[in-house]
């Protein structure tokens, strides 16, 4: 099972209020038969209120529950989706913020990212490649092209200062990434996504829903390591804090795993001496095993259940409140 | 275009009618403590209206809006789209366009020769499909702007952002069509095509103009020459993009016409003169009608389910009827 807006899950706390009102609703509808006095007051009236109070409230908290299970988008399963695509495109999402100068990873993590993408180009040579770089904004510096020298040229020209806006705005990268497929093209698509994942802005795992719907697998590459290193200035010191303490970087993969899973993509470090052969052995398998099969798996989305097992709990919480019991209410 | 994926769970609505009867106006109903009030055979006692029963009716019909819309939801709204999908390779077509100083002449009213190439390029990109377009600008020295692609929308911001003299003072014809090659020639395109577009004199650069038009040959490139403006004296203004100054004067030198036609030959393309601003889009329209190779395409159906705004303003709205039933009206259940 899978959620593909697993935040809403979030809003089920809003059950919390909503049965301390209904517990306050109980308390004093008792009181209030209690005062009516004459039958009202009986222990049996009393007795009929609670069962048909707990009804109301259990149906209607169902309710609650299942139109929210229906927002989370679950799934399970998974079906057949006809691809008849050729040949690959792969856009390239690279994380340019400061942090990606740290040297956790030798010679640092922007420079190692930058050979990985070199070589891996280089090896996939009927590839398509589109660059995108982000920090707090993200841009597209090479559009979707099979023309390698652009692609080596424009490698050599990355760095920080190409995106002024600060932070780490995944969200934005994945989702110009997902603009740089061009329309009306024939390509089995995927994204490969470097970043250290720290200091993330934005909702990366709701572009990766959309990434999900359209079959584009985001091959996560973890870029730095969980201990961390402190971020070089240029000018032999490093970046401090405000109280001049040295800023340690360290890879958060949580998001990224988060990603990998949703898009059913691997997720790599770029520690790891296989990194190039583990992308572009995914890369080639996903292109392969679509193309032998000439389908795809999506997951089953299930919200039409939950929907009407939603409609029916109210109609249910409904029909309670409107059935009149023991002929008394 | 939205459509419904169960469309017949609508006939639901028909159940609402006859449970707003059971809810509101059925005198057998339960959830109420009936008690005889009033004087026997007299009018019966209605509540005042206040702003707690004006409230109360409004969750009354919130709440049977927020029920029609769970109703909505789960008939499965979709929007559907259609994307032309090719399965055909298209030509790789680079545009090599002068950004010297000259083609800020003033003889392409009401713009100059550039802002007239560009309009026209940028229509040239706006009719093509499934060809990729790339640019390479040239001055001094050359410079490839957009890689062949087909994401027509990075080509056609990048164009707008080509001004003259950014790349330097000069023409080199030679580099720019060099640049062209070079980015076209690992192309798997079956037909690659440079457009080379220029009012100058090769006057910089160290690559001949026929020298770079064969070694494109060689690579099975086709080189189409288009040459405007004209040899009559004409005035420029142009903004230095380096100092913001502007410089104005007056341009003598016409193109070196048999150069570019010797170019086109050298190319195994043709030659085109463009003189004004109709010739130059008729040249254009002329490329644009050659170079077309046979399409194929299909149409690729794409299904988004959009349940999430019914199902989310139908929670909103029954739980708005609940807080008000509850806190606001002080109903017992």
């Amino acid at each position: 099972m899978s959620f593909g807006a697993p935040r809403v899950l979030w809003f089920l706390f809003i059950l919390v209020p909503v049965m301390l009102i209904q517990l306050r609703t109980y308390l004093r509808g008792r009181g209030d038969l209690t005062r009516l006095a004459e039958q009202w007051s009986s222990e049996s009236v009393q007795t009929l209120y609670l069962i048909k109070w707990f009804f109301t409230v259990a149906t209607f908290n169902l309710f609650v529950a299942l139109s929210l299970l229906a927002l989370a988008d679950v799934s399970w399963g998974e079906r057949p989706v006809e691809e008849d695509r050729e040949s690959l495109d792969v856009v390239v999402a690279l994380d340019i913020s400061r942090s990606m100068l740290a040297t956790d990873v030798e010679p640092s993590r922007l420079s190692r990212s930058l050979a990985v993408i070199r070589t891996v180009s280089r090896q996939l040579t009927s590839a398509r490649f589109a660059l995108v770089a982000f920090k707090g904004d993200a841009v597209t510096l090479l559009p979707l092209t099979e023309d390698s020298n652009a692609l080596e040229a424009v490698l050599d020209g990355v760095s920080p200062q190409l995106v002024s806006a600060a932070g780490t705005d995944v969200e934005r990268g994945l989702r110009k990434a997902m603009d740089a497929f061009p329309e009306g093209a024939n390509a089995h698509r995927a994204i490969l996504l470097f970043t250290d994942g720290e200091s993330i802005s934005g909702s990366p795992t709701r572009v990766a829903a959309d990434a999900r719907s359209a079959g584009i697998p985001v091959i996560a590459v973890i870029s730095g390591t969980p201990e961390g290193a402190t971020i070089p200035d240029g000018d032999g010191t490093v970046v401090t804090d405000a109280e001049g303490r040295p800023v340690v970087t360290r890879a958060v993969t949580s998001v990224l795993e988060d990603i990998g899973e949703m898009t059913s993509a691997a997720v790599v470090s770029l520690n790891n001496p296989d990194v190039v052969s583990v992308l572009t052995d995914e890369l080639l398998d996903y292109v392969e095993r679509r193309e032998s099969t000439g389908f795809r798996l999506v997951p089953v989305r299930r919200y039409p259940l939950f929907v009407a097992a939603a409609l029916v709990a109210l109609g249910l919480s409904l029909a309670v409140r409107v059935v009149r019991w023991k002929g008394l209410f | 275009m939205w459509v419904l994926d169960r469309p017949a769970v609508l006939l639901l609505l028909l159940l609402i009618p006859p449970a707003i009867y059971a809810r509101h106006f059925w005198k057998g109903r339960g959830g109420k403590l009936v008690f005889p009030f009033g004087v026997w055979g007299a009018t019966g006692f209605r509540p005042p209206a206040t702003f707690v029963t004006f409230i109360y009716g409004v969750a009354v019909v919130v709440f049977w809006a927020g029920m029609a819309l769970l109703v909505f939801a789960l008939a499965g709204p979709v929007r559907v789209s259609r994307e032309k999908v090719f399965i055909t390779r298209g030509i790789d077509i680079v545009i090599a366009l002068d950004q010297s100083p000259t083609m800020a002449g003033k003889d392409f009213r009401p713009v100059n020769r550039f802002e007239a190439a560009k309009d026209v390029i940028s229509s040239f990109i706006a009719r093509r499909e499934n060809d990729p377009i790339g640019l390479v600008g040239f001055g001094a020295e050359a410079s490839l702007r957009v890689p062949p692609t087909l994401d027509y929308g990075h080509a056609q911001s990048v164009l707008e952002t080509m001004r003259i003299l950014e790349l330097g003072d000069g023409t080199a014809i030679g580099m720019g069509l060099a640049v062209a090659a070079l980015h076209l020639s690992r192309s798997t395109a079956p037909r690659r095509v440079i457009i080379l577009l220029t009012d100058g004199v090769n006057n910089a650069g160290e690559i001949l103009p026929e020298t770079a038009a064969r070694a494109a040959r060689s690579l099975g490139i086709q080189v189409y020459v288009v040459g405007i403006g004209s040899g009559a004296a004409v005035e420029i203004e142009v903004q230095d993009p380096a100092t913001g100054r502007t410089l104005r004067g007056t341009v003598t030198d016409g193109f070196d016409e048999e150069l570019l036609r010797g170019v086109a030959r050298a190319g195994d393309g043709a030659y085109f003169y463009a003189g004004t601003n109709g010739a130059l889009q008729a040249v254009f329209d002329a490329i644009d009608t050659v170079e077309r190779v046979e399409q194929r395409s299909l149409l690729r159906i794409q299904r988004e389910p959009r349940f999430q705004f019914f199902v989310i303003l139908a929670l909103c709205c029954i739980l708005l009827d609940f807080v008000v039933r509850r806190l606001i009206a002080r109903e017992l259940l």
